[in-house]
């Protein structure tokens, strides 16, 4: 629905809801797919069920200052739980399906919660287990009635008896309704959200209507979102990136939202919805291109010499598009036949048909994944931002991709760079502070200026690169400052290498350690007829050595010219967590990295052709010993 | 539990193949809401027993009831109207249809069928067909299927493809669930599910239940009674803790030498 952008933020998302209401109650405002079929909700009957639920919050004490807190995945009836305490000026505070007692009972302790609402059973014995650990939870609300007969527990409700309660009240009393609508301003708290707390305990964040709706306005003035979008609700609630979709945006501009039925079919579920509006972390859309690949793998011998033909030539064409050339007549001409016979019935199969607009952020995302949706006919795009700003930031245009950025920042978000380099961002997304935290506030708010705790700059077009957390920077001997995780992570894109560290802090230029991923490598070196005895033998061959040149000229002609990689080695063992190399999530230990190949590294910057190493390694059954190898190395 | 009007009896049955006894002279009763294990080695007669309350092999001597009526020597169709589904020990599913068709095939004593019903399909048959459709479903939610739903059976781990053959018995919503070895082949985890699904089964759909069980945490765990068999006749019946105790069922199930 069309809005006045630039009155959009003096309101509530309240009012929204009662204008879509008003203005197209037969509109689809929710689909759930409930015993397989999805049930529609217009704007009218979701509006009444807001309405209807608050009066029943009101009842039980709900106001200002106290929390609702929602427990379990993406279900209709949260999300209207959800608007109902907004309406009410309370807090809505979503969580995580996985998150510990430990964290809930710290989330209790920061407001008194009125009320939880729970998905099912399973999440009702989590807030038992709260409520008999000391937290204060004065009412317990379920959706799911299944196995719920049992319970005798104190003040326990179920989603219908509060909304039979609600409209006794609306019924008895004919100016409720008006009052509730109009209670919530747009300084009231919209949502509390809380940040992912990896350093110390997470912090509550609380994002006002006017942020929220702020934020929709810019993203939606960027085209990040287009009108009436069709949207698929499965961003974990409590992730600042489903406040800004799927209540935010959806609510205020009136989209409908499509529930999963359950976190196991939302393939399935994407396939009959197909949205017209996507975000996800690159992991999805890996995930998909290895879905699409392994069921061609499967396919009959023509429809994969036809899939191959076509897909290939598109990729072709992506990747020259992507270096600045643009694609040329009768590469347009065999696309549009690829696009019927191929890309087509193979964007039905996964829901991909209507995309308008297909983001990925959170992470950097791969080439080849990046190529392959576009080549589909998928314009997929990166953004970025974070809960502080109430969303998005920064994102790129439909017309103006590039594999590095993120994008230009919003109109209306302005960006600035601290001296270490930090990203800086200003907006109407951006948060008033974190919840009774004064100090974390001091240290991330100045002048309205959110400190992102991100490192990048700005490209000579204009978009945004980030390159990673502050904490991360490092400098070169010429004062150039990078982030080596960033080099690293791109070096990864490819197939051929599982592991990388990039040294050169304090040093003339930078340079690489490459760990081959044994598995890929080796399947190219039997296709190729290389031949290899062991890890540390393939390693070292020279035909392995050019291939790792070319992933690594490919990283650089994104680098900026300072911060190329001269030259790389190919190390003779995988970094290992038994090691200490690595963490067992696979993140680089640098510090025990950099000590352990000292000696590598050194060779890597005094221009020697070869280097001798050691390396201590520990067998399976404790003991240790030592590997000794001389090692190639190379310049690109 | 009323004593009076139990779900089945089961009175002195016993089936002969040729010179072959089966079972003999077993006597069994279960009541509404009752979940019966029934144990006994290999070979013990279990599936016998279980085929002649089905009626796949009708008893040569006695009498079966269900809920009071007699359906000795009904045919296996005619005793399925009654209220009685069954699983199958090894498996009776459609590999080539999908999870969804399966369990609608349970509903097939539900449905009413004929050639005028299907010519006029959308006015005859169709609204029949959603409202068992929806009883399906609740089916499909109740065991957590619903990620499965469209997938063909063939595809499907053992595990899951024994939950199916739950879902395709309760279809047919049976008074008596008549489960052939259910866990089979499971795992510990697999297991545990299969036994919570069979309780919720009878908590909140109102079975009664016989089932035939090799693991004897099961029987003990899940089952308020049980009957034992060995070269077809009982050694055993009562609750489960004090039945396993018994020196005869001991012998039968671990031998002699090991009983003490």
């Amino acid at each position: 629905m069309r809005i006045d952008l630039d009155k959009a933020t003096g309101r509530s998302l309240i009012t929204f809801l009662a204008d879509n209401a008003r203005k197209r109650p037969g509109g689809v405002a929710m689909r759930e797919k409930e015993r397989g079929i999805w049930r529609e909700l217009t704007w009218a009957q979701y509006c009444d069920e807001v309405t209807a639920f608050a009066a029943a919050l009101e009842d039980l004490g709900a106001g200002p200052g106290k929390a609702l807190m929602i427990l379990g995945d993406n279900r209709l009836r949260l999300y209207a739980g959800w608007l109902s305490v907004a309406m009410l000026r309370g807090y809505a505070m979503p969580t995580y399906p996985g998150a510990t007692l430990d964290e809930l009972r710290h989330f209790a302790g920061e407001v008194p919660v009125m009320a939880v609402l729970a998905e099912d059973q399973e999440q009702v014995d989590k807030a038992l287990d709260l409520r008999a650990g000391g937290a204060r939870i004065d009412h317990i609300i379920y959706d799911d009635a299944r196995g719920m007969t049992g319970y005798g527990a104190e003040n326990l409700h179920s989603w219908d008896a509060m909304i039979k309660r609600g409209r006794a009240r609306l019924a008895a009393d004919p100016d409720l309704c008006a009052r509730l609508h109009a209670m919530a301003g747009p300084d009231d708290p919209a949502v509390f959200l809380h940040s992912s707390g990896t350093t110390g305990k997470p912090k509550g964040i609380v994002l006002t209507h006017a942020n929220v709706i702020g934020a929709a306005v810019a993203s939606y003035r960027a085209r990040v979102f287009g009108d009436d979008e069709d949207i698929l609700a499965y961003l974990p609630m409590a992730w600042v990136g489903d406040t800004a979709v799927t209540v935010g945006a959806a609510v205020t501009f009136g989209w409908t939202v499509n529930i999963p039925e359950r976190q196991e079919t939302v393939m399935r579920d994407m396939r009959e919805v197909a949205p017209t509006f996507y975000f996800s972390a690159p992991r999805f859309w890996d995930n998909m291109l290895t879905q699409i690949q392994v069921g061609m793998a499967n396919s009959t011998r023509l429809k994969r010499f036809i899939y191959t033909l076509f897909m290939d030539h598109a990729v072709r064409v992506e990747r020259h598009a992507l270096n600045g050339r643009p694609p040329r007549l009768t590469d347009r001409a065999i696309r549009a036949l690829g696009g019927w016979l191929v890309f087509t019935p193979l964007k039905d199969h996964f829901g991909l048909t209507r995309m308008r607009n297909a983001f990925s952020g959170g992470e950097a995302l791969g080439e080849d994944t990046f190529l392959f949706f576009r080549a589909l006919g998928v314009q997929l795009r990166q953004l970025y931002g974070q809960t502080e700003v109430s969303g998005f930031s920064a994102a790129q245009a439909p017309d103006q991709v590039k594999l590095h950025t993120v994008g230009h920042p919003l109109p209306g978000v302005s960006l600035r760079f601290s001296e270490s380099g930090e990203i800086l961002v200003r907006g109407e997304g951006i948060f008033h502070g974190y919840h009774a935290n004064p100090q974390a506030t001091l240290e991330t708010l100045e002048e309205g200026w959110l400190q992102t705790g991100d490192a990048g700059y700005v490209e000579d077009d204009g978009q945004l690169v980030v390159l990673g957390r502050v904490s991360e920077v490092v400098h070169t001997a010429a004062g150039e400052r990078y982030v080596p995780n960033y080099i690293e992570n791109r070096l990864k894109f490819s197939p051929y290498i599982r592991d990388a560290a990039v040294v050169g802090a304090g040093r003339d230029q930078l340079a690489a350690m490459i760990c081959i991923d044994f598995e890929a490598t080796g399947h190219w070196a039997e296709v190729n007829a290389v031949p290899y005895a062991s890890f540390a033998d393939l390693s070292q061959r020279a035909e392995v050595a050019t291939l790792l040149a070319d992933a690594v000229a490919r990283v650089n002609a994104a680098l900026p010219a300072g911060l190329r990689i001269h030259r790389f080695v190919s190390l003779h063992k995988e970094f290992d967590p038994d090691d200490g190399e690595i963490t067992r999530t696979r993140k680089l230990r640098r510090k025990v990295v950099e000590e352990r190949y000292a000696p590598v590294i050194t060779a890597l910057h005094d221009g020697s052709a070869e280097v001798n190493v050691q390396a201590q390694v520990v067998y399976e059954n404790g003991s240790t010993g030592v590997v000794e190898r001389v090692l190639q190395i190379r310049e690109v | 539990m009323t004593e009076s009007s139990p779900i089945l009896e089961v009175q002195g049955v016993e089936r002969r193949f040729g010179g072959l006894v089966a079972v003999t002279g077993v006597d069994m009763v279960i009541h509404p809401g009752e979940i019966f294990g029934l144990v006994g080695p290999n070979g013990s007669g279990k599936t016998t027993l279980t085929n002649a309350i089905t009626g796949f092999y009708p008893p040569n001597k006695g009498s079966i009831r269900l809920t009071g009526k007699s359906i000795t020597g009904l045919r296996p169709h005619r005793i399925a109207a009654h209220g009685v589904a069954r699983t199958f020990q090894n498996l009776a599913l459609f590999n080539g249809l999908t999870v969804l068709d399966n369990v609608m095939l349970g509903r097939h004593i539900h449905m009413r069928v004929g050639v005028l019903r299907t010519a006029f399909y959308w006015w005859l048959a169709r609204p029949d067909e959603v409202a068992n459709r929806a009883i399906c479903e609740e089916i499909i939610e109740f065991l957590q299927l619903e990620g499965i739903r469209h997938e063909l059976v063939d595809g499907l781990p053992i595990g899951l493809k024994k939950r199916v053959e739950l879902a395709r018995a309760l279809a047919a919503e049976p008074r008596l669930l008549i489960l052939d070895e259910p866990m089979a082949g499971m795992n510990q985890e697999e297991k545990e599910y299969m036994a919570r699904f069979i309780l919720d089964a009878r908590a909140e759909r109102g079975v009664s239940v016989l089932l035939i069980e090799h693991h004897m945490d099961v029987i003990t765990g899940i089952c308020d009674r049980m009957l034992a068999l060995n070269y077809g006749e009982m050694i055993g019946t009562g609750i489960p803790r004090e039945v396993i105790k018994d020196p005869r069922v001991i012998e039968a199930y671990i031998g002699q030498g090991h009983a003490h």
